[in-house]
């Protein structure tokens, strides 16, 4: 289909903003955001009666009521909203926003060669496997869904982030990724783990400063790659505004003996749906999965997690927290998937929900796509409120009621946190959360 | 030297649960620098006016007062109690999932003694040499309260908490149950520590053990919802050697007796 096609079906601007993005890129990348494009259109748009639909109006996340944000490198840097992270010994912080994005090497790492994050199109041409490994790569079990593939088509800024074989980054990288307000928003982001390399990615989604309280539509595809024995400890905070919306599509595949340790941690927006998952591709790998996700107000959370084992003796470890207050809403369907002949598979599933009032809900879906034998899969759901002789024990010790609540509550979250690797992500977390509760009364 | 009010007074106290009246009038008087005892059979209601003292929601008050130096406890929430100088150890020590004792300790000195308390350098010492004192190691600090803990590290526990809290008016029910004999020597250094002219001591139990470390001043016993008998240690002796239909009610004791 060619360019003038596109523009007849597409919504107005779409297709121009999909081809403004694919014009300095190499073709076989512009291809690929075209045929993005074509297939989001061939796609009925979402309908409430599609299983995928039928606990979040797909009403609230309607691309095509927002103007979308302007790409290329004409755009400086917005001014960031403070960050005490910053202070932190980061190997490097990488700054993106919707015009472009910075790097600074902080120890010489990127000096050194020892990490490398360059745009999506570049390692399309240096290295055309890798990058279609990295664009292919699908969080979901059946076909992609119409957001995810607005979001490819859109994406900007595409960049892959790249630690070489054999280093180790443990200080970490900072992804400061700044929204722009009230527009629509699908940065990418590649992460590629070199051969027994050891990495850890701290990323913060946030609204660019004055824009706190704005509203912004952010759909975000994050995917990793990480080579034989390598380890890729990675950890996202959203706090966008009360009036945003986040969609994020992350994913990841593990070759031999590879690790993965993914945090998500879901504290702002209006309404959120993630979609997040990895494939322990090769014997041996390990994956963890944690979230937490804090839903006040009339905040909407619709999380999807996916497990998938495609090898023997590999295993996966996944626990979702979730807190709803208020008449808050939180949807948490959790997969799993085990290829024929993976023997000695260990998959562990846990979802826990705290209710804290009665206008709040939450519901939580196991589903078990197993066509394995040999494997040992445990899985299991609670969902209840904050137990009452807790808070009186910590009552009788003098904590005020509130005090005591907010105690269990973070309590709660503890094991979640307890899984990120850089201190200064699960500090930030600690008082986003403690913020949120706060706050949004 | 001991003041002239007495430090927690329980009068005429009535209780139930669950619309079952446990409670059925309870009278006693506690006084700076003194140890009482408080046993009786089990389902007597001994947990349930530690309880009620503390102001667990699930415990009705129906009638009757309590009074801690002089003013009225009854209308005051749980931690308003705890601030005031009341301490309960409980029978049954509650794990709190994901929040370190340090930190637990932390929020409770502060929120009961003041910001001051909690100096980092001050607090950590304090804690530190507490915890020595009950000889649990620093890796029970760091690790989340209760959480684990075998039966007497629990109990050891509620007595660190007691000493960093430096309560008035001290309630333990049943911290002696369940402990080795040297935990129990440790449980008992942990109250001598704290106890002096200001302070009131009641100790739920069972067993004369904990009393040969903590010699009481007064003993109570409570039968079905009533104190049935009050006096000085030697009481703890009489109801070893002949138990508790003793002091039953002589209605209860004769109808249980055969012609
Ligand atoms: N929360 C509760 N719900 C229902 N019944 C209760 C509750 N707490 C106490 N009771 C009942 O009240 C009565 C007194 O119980 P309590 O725990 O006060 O006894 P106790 O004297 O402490 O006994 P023990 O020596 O076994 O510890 C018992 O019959 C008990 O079952
Ligand atoms: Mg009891």
């Amino acid at each position: 289909m060619n360019g003038e096609a596109l523009i007849a079906v597409a919504p107005p601007g779409m297709a121009a903003a999909v081809e403004d993005r694919g014009a300095g890129e190499p073709v076989a990348l512009r291809e690929r955001r075209r045929a993005a494009l074509e297939e989001a259109l061939a796609r009925p748009p979402p309908s409430p009666t599609d299983e995928a639909w039928r606990r979040t109006d797909p009403r609230r996340f309607d691309p095509e009521r927002w103007p979308i944000a302007p790409a290329g490198p004409l755009h400086a840097a917005p001014d960031s909203p403070p960050n005490g992270a910053l202070v932190e010994p980061f190997d490097a912080v990488l700054t993106v926003w919707a015009g472009g994005w910075s790097l600074a090497d902080r120890s010489g790492v990127v000096r050194s060669r020892a990490l490398r994050v360059r745009p999506l199109g570049e390692v399309v041409t240096s290295d055309p496997a890798a990058a279609s490994a990295l664009w292919e790569m699908a969080p979901s079990l059946g076909p992609r869904d119409r957001h995810e593939l607005w979001a490819l088509a859109l994406a900007s800024p595409a960049l892959v982030i790249e630690a070489a074989d054999g280093v180790r980054l443990e200080r970490g990288v900072l992804v400061r990724s700044l929204a722009p307000p009230d527009m629509l928003w699908c940065p990418w982001l590649g992460v590629r783990v070199g051969a027994g390399a050891a990495l850890h990615v701290a990323e913060r989604l946030e609204v660019g400063a004055g824009g706190a309280e704005s509203a912004a539509f952010v759909i975000a595809a994050i995917r990793f790659a990480v080579a034989a024995e390598g380890r890729l400890r990675w950890g996202r905070l959203q706090t966008l505004g009360r009036g945003a919306l986040e969609m994020d599509y992350v994913f990841g595949r593990l070759e031999r003996n590879a690790q993965a340790d993914l945090v998500s941690l879901q504290v702002g927006s209006r309404a959120v749906r993630s979609r997040i998952g990895a494939e322990a591709a090769a014997t041996g790998a390990t994956v963890r999965l944690g979230g937490l996700a804090v839903g006040v107000a009339r905040q909407h959370l619709d999380q999807q997690t996916v497990q998938i084992h495609a090898a023997p003796d590999t295993s996966s470890d996944l626990l979702f927290k979730v807190a709803v207050r208020d008449r808050a809403h939180s949807v948490y369907r959790g997969l799993i998937g085990a290829r024929r002949g993976s023997v000695r598979i260990t998959a562990l599933q846990r979802n826990h929900n705290l209710v804290l009032n009665d206008g709040a809900r939450a519901d939580s879906l196991p589903g078990l796509l197993i066509d394995a034998d040999d494997l040992t899969c445990t899985h299991g759901a609670t969902i209840g409120s904050l137990d009452l002789e807790q808070i009186h024990y910590l009552r009788s010790r003098g904590l005020p009621e509130p005090v005591a609540r907010r105690l269990l509550l973070e309590g709660f979250f503890e094991d979640i946190l307890g899984r990120l690797a850089l201190p200064a992500l699960r500090t930030a977390a600690r008082a986003a959360v403690r913020d949120h509760l706060a706050a949004m009364v | 030297m001991t003041d002239a009010r007495p430090l927690l007074e329980v009068e005429n106290l009535e209780a139930s649960v669950a619309g079952k009246p446990i409670l059925k009038g309870v009278s006693l008087s506690i006084r700076g620098g003194e140890v009482h005892a408080l046993m009786g059979p089990n389902g007597s209601g001994k947990s349930t006016l530690s309880n009620v003292l503390m102001g667990h929601p699930d415990y009705e008050v129906t009638g009757g007062a309590v009074r801690l130096l002089g003013e009225d406890l009854l209308p005051l929430a749980p931690e308003e109690r705890a601030r005031r100088g009341l301490f309960l150890a409980v029978q049954y020590p509650v794990a709190i999932p994901g929040v370190t004792t340090v930190q637990f300790l932390k929020a409770c000195v502060e929120a009961v003694r003041g910001r001051e308390a909690t100096k980092a350098a001050v607090f950590l010492r304090e804690l530190r040499e507490n915890a020595r004192l009950l000889d649990l190691g620093e890796p029970f600090l760091n690790r989340p309260i209760n959480e684990g803990f075998s039966g007497g590290e629990k109990k050891r526990m509620e007595i660190l908490q007691m000493l960093m809290l430096k309560p008035r008016m001290v309630v333990l029910d049943e911290t002696d149950s369940g402990l080795d004999i040297d935990a129990l020597k440790i449980v008992a250094r942990g109250v001598q520590r704290l106890i002096g002219p200001e302070i009131g001591v009641l100790i739920i139990t069972h067993y004369e053990r904990i009393l040969t470390h903590l010699p009481p001043d007064h003993v109570h016993i409570l039968v079905d919802g009533r104190i049935a008998r009050s006096g000085g240690p030697e009481l703890v002796r009489e109801l070893e050697e002949r138990g508790y239909d003793w002091v039953r009610e002589p209605a209860t004791a004769a109808a249980s007796e055969p012609d």
